[in-house]
């Protein structure tokens, strides 16, 4: 008997597995993602530049992309010009490596993006499951609750999407600090309502269909209909709907960031490394492009997980033969 | 910070040489051979005018700039308060002159100026722009310029005076403020009506050019006025103003020769236009400073030699180096050094993070448990800076700011906040610090920044600053009208500001004009960018 796999889903958690490896291995190899290093000769490396940091006696530091010594001077090229600093002054020169870049601060992109990753798959991922809870509850309850249940809900869930985002976002900044868990809660707080609705609709049809009328005509409590009966059916268009929904709370993330709701700096996310790249690209073009690669990547991991589930729950997964 | 009114009344004709490899452009760029008629010029604006009539509300700097192409003012304020208080030139008026005793001004008005719709501009219309001026049902925030004006009288179709309840160095400066509005239309709406009026119904015109159409957030399209009084200018057919926000954008569209001005050119973008044979960037240096403000009521802040050493702390060339890549420079105190009244014996504080050590471990703020983070009285220090979001310069300064203050032990959190929001947090004084811009006007005044704050006079001093001798030098600067003795008040007024630091002060900014090379005769000064427009043309 083969696998219940589909190959979707393994590609796609194939896909995730490397990510997550990197996110959690990847900090240890490679330099603070902070790190401000002498912008003057750092800023906006391509990737796989190399420059020579030149740590000074006062405590600051200079980066340059050539060093020569001469008649006890060491000179630093940094940035558009020749520096030079006497050879007691300087505690040591060490070479750095840049493999994706750097950006205006002259920060490691490399650090940042793995440091970003984490953050961001975990927002997204808080972010989504309680979106999918809270939807998937007031969909249910809605789609089996007697008729005025469904209609107090849905006016709700209408209300709820009428609240213009940007205003209670405004009024919630004046006494709300920025942190990661402000964040996932007000992702959650703005997306959860068209979960609700799919999950309505899903009910609504199933509840005309012989399996449930006739789980309901074994007195079934209520509940285990819900969950037991109801729940899988809606499993396809809901992952289909989650993989997509994660890279709206990914890319929604870097515009809470513009009104102070976002990450607060200077930790990375991959939608504030993305909107920051996006104000120099004609300067960095590899500042925009990575974090949207990476949020390209992430969203079709998740995708593919969601078509794998969706063909195992037709049963038509795997190779069959 | 509010911006006060007399923001756009400017700078130097003078340019900057300082951080440019290259030759600097010159400010004035003269074709050889004469001016000729027709063409057209597009300029990108990043937000429409709010409304053709600047009494009506708050008008920022480029709202104003347009306003002066469409209704006229005066005299001309010339770019020139380098050395002095800035110097006059005929407008509206072609002559002026003061009585005995300084308290009474006449102005001859040119005869042959007139409305676009044919009727003369007169004194009345001079008249009755004072009595909207000063009429307490419109919020105009110019109107305590006009305080010492008790009343102007029209004496004949041509001739209008001033009288003053006092005499001060500044007599013609306020009398000139503000444009001139057409009496014969607009004086038929009531003032109670203004703020819910829409004037682009009673458009009446007097200037070089007059509104040939306006589509909202798009485009307002000038035409040049035949009857402009001062023939053969303009020399332009047609200046568009066209609405794009994102200044990015407004480049993108210079380079692609889709724009032929940009008022605003991101620091770092400069290289890709002057990198452009057909466009030309010009340096204009502005009196615009950027500062972080420390909340001066709140301990340890409100302790001056805290407040040294957060200063001391902060690489502040650094900062003009990376934000603003060397378009910029260090500000040393309150008053920029462009402008006359300001002291060039001031101290650059310099970066030096031991000395703000030494400072800060004096003042109380230590490290006493040794995690590498300052405590007061016994708890961890955090200080929130906070910063409006959208803007990316602002948030590059804050990430550097608070490594260069991690050096010396001092948390401080980049706290990006919605505009207003942030706005409504300083105004009620909940803030530790704030990374703000200011920007000085031509009249030189301490009183709105520095001065105590009193309950009765509007005051932008929210950092809550009080030195009861600045207090005192400032009144006596302004009083004196001897320009020499009141330079001696202003010079010690801001000796003593930056001893205290109530501020951080960070940069001195420089305004990037990038302009097509096709635009002949363009005179970009400090006063503004549209400062001679009507005597711009074009090459066919």
């Amino acid at each position: 008997m083969t696998p219940p796999w589909s190959r979707r889903l393994q590609a796609g958690l194939t896909l995730l597995a490397c990510e997550v490896v990197a996110v959690v291995a990847a900090p240890f190899l490679l330099p603070d993602p902070n790190q401000i290093q002498d912008p003057r000769g750092a800023s906006l490396l391509p990737p796989l530049s190399r420059v020579w940091i030149v740590s000074l006696a006062d405590g600051t530091s200079w980066a340059g992309s050539e060093v020569r010594r001469q008649e006890g001077k060491l000179f630093v090229y940094r940035g558009r010009s020749w520096e030079g600093a006497e050879e007691t002054a300087v505690v040591s020169v060490q070479p750095q490596w840049y493999l994706l870049g750097s950006d205006t601060l002259g920060r490691d992109v490399a650090s940042r993006l793995v440091a970003a990753g984490r953050i961001s798959l975990a927002v997204g991922l808080l972010a989504l499951g309680l979106a999918v809870t809270w939807g998937t509850g007031v969909g249910l309850a809605a789609g089996l609750g007697p008729p005025w249940l469904d209609r107090l809900l849905m006016a709700l869930v209408d209300a709820a999407l009428a609240v213009p985002v940007l205003f209670v976002l405004l009024a919630a900044s004046a006494f709300l600090r920025p942190s990661l868990a402000t964040v996932v809660f007000m992702l959650a707080l703005f997306s959860w309502m068209g979960v609700a609705r799919l999950v309505r609709g899903q009910a609504l049809v199933a509840r005309e269909q012989p399996w449930f009328l006739a789980a309901r005509g074994l007195g079934l409590p209520p509940l285990t209909v819900a969950t037991v009966h109801l729940l899988p059916h809606t499993l396809t268009p809901l992952t289909a709907d989650a993989a997509l929904r994660l890279a709206d709370l990914i890319l929604l993330e870097a515009a809470l960031s513009f009104l102070g709701f976002g990450v607060p700096p200077p930790v990375p996310s991959w939608g504030n490394m993305a909107a920051e790249g996006f104000e120099v690209w004609r300067l960095a073009w590899w500042l925009p492009l990575l974090p949207g690669l990476a949020i390209t990547v992430t969203v079709l991991a998740f995708a593919l997980i969601a078509d794998g589930l969706g063909e195992m729950a037709r049963g038509d997964a795997g190779p069959r033969g | 910070m509010k911006v006060t009114r007399a923001l756009r009344w400017s700078l130097p004709f003078w340019v900057f040489t300082v951080a440019c490899k290259q030759p600097t452009p010159p400010a004035e760029v003269r074709a050889p051979g004469e001016p000729i008629h027709g063409g057209q010029v597009t300029v990108a604006i990043s937000q429409d005018l709010t409304s053709f009539n600047e009494y009506t509300g708050f008008s920022e700097s480029t709202e104003l700039a347009i306003l002066d192409l469409l209704f006229p003012t005066l005299l001309t304020e010339q770019p020139d308060y380098q050395q002095r208080p800035p110097s006059f030139a005929p407008n509206l008026a072609v002559s002026w002159g003061f009585s005995e005793d300084n308290r009474v001004l006449t102005f001859q008005l040119r005869p042959n100026a007139s409305w676009s719709d044919g009727t003369p501009v007169t004194a009345e219309d001079v008249a009755f722009t004072f009595r909207v001026q000063k009429s307490p049902l419109l919020p105009w925030p110019g109107q305590e310029i006009k305080d010492f004006i008790q009343r102007v009288e029209v004496v004949s179709p041509t001739v209008v005076r001033f009288y003053f309840s006092r005499s001060y160095p500044y007599q013609l400066m306020d009398a000139n403020d503000g444009h001139i509005v057409p009496s014969h239309r607009w004086g038929k709406i009531p003032l109670q009506a203004w703020a819910h009026t829409d004037f682009s119904q009673h458009l009446v015109t007097a200037g070089p050019f007059r509104v040939a159409s306006h589509v909202p957030q798009q485009t307002l399209t000038l035409a040049r006025d035949p009857a402009y009084w001062d023939r053969p200018k303009p020399f332009l057919d047609r200046v568009v103003f066209r609405v794009i926000p994102d200044p990015a954008q407004q480049v993108a569209q210079l380079l692609a020769g889709q724009v032929d001005v940009v008022l605003m050119v991101p620091p770092r973008e400069a290289t890709n236009v002057r990198g452009n044979p057909k466009l030309e960037l010009v340096e204009v240096p502005s009196r615009v400073w950027g500062y972080i403000g420390w909340n001066n009521r709140r301990p340890p802040l409100s302790d001056r030699r805290v407040r040294r050493a957060l200063t001391l702390a902060i690489n502040r060339q650094a900062i003009v180096d990376t934000v603003y890549w060397g378009f910029a420079r260090p500000a040393r105190g309150p008053i920029p050094s462009t402008m006359w009244a300001a002291n060039r014996n001031l101290p650059l504080l310099p970066y030096d993070p031991g000395q703000a050590a030494k400072l800060l471990d004096t003042a109380g703020v230590t490290d006493a448990d040794g995690d590498g983070v300052r405590e007061w009285e016994g708890r961890k220090l955090t200080i929130d800076l906070l910063y409006p979001a959208v803007n990316p310069m602002r948030a590059q300064a804050a990430l550097m700011i608070q490594a260069d203050l991690r050096k010396v032990g001092i948390h401080l959190q980049p706290t990006p906040m919605e505009f207003t929001a942030m706005m409504a947090r300083q105004e009620a004084g909940n803030f530790d610090a704030v990374l703000s811009a200011w920007e000085e006007a031509t009249k030189v005044d301490l009183t709105s920044l520095w001065m105590t704050p009193s309950s009765t006079t509007g005051s932008n001093n929210f950092i809550g600053y009080s030195n009861p001798e600045v207090d005192h030098l400032i009144v006596q600067a302004r009083e004196e009208s001897d320009l020499d003795k009141a330079k001696v008040f202003w010079d010690r007024a801001q000796e003593l500001i930056v001893e205290d630091q109530p501020v951080t002060f960070l940069y001195e900014a420089v305004q990037l004009v990038g302009i097509a090379q096709r635009i002949k005769g363009a005179d970009i000064n400090p006063a503004s960018v549209f400062f001679n427009l009507q005597e711009w043309y074009v090459l066919p």
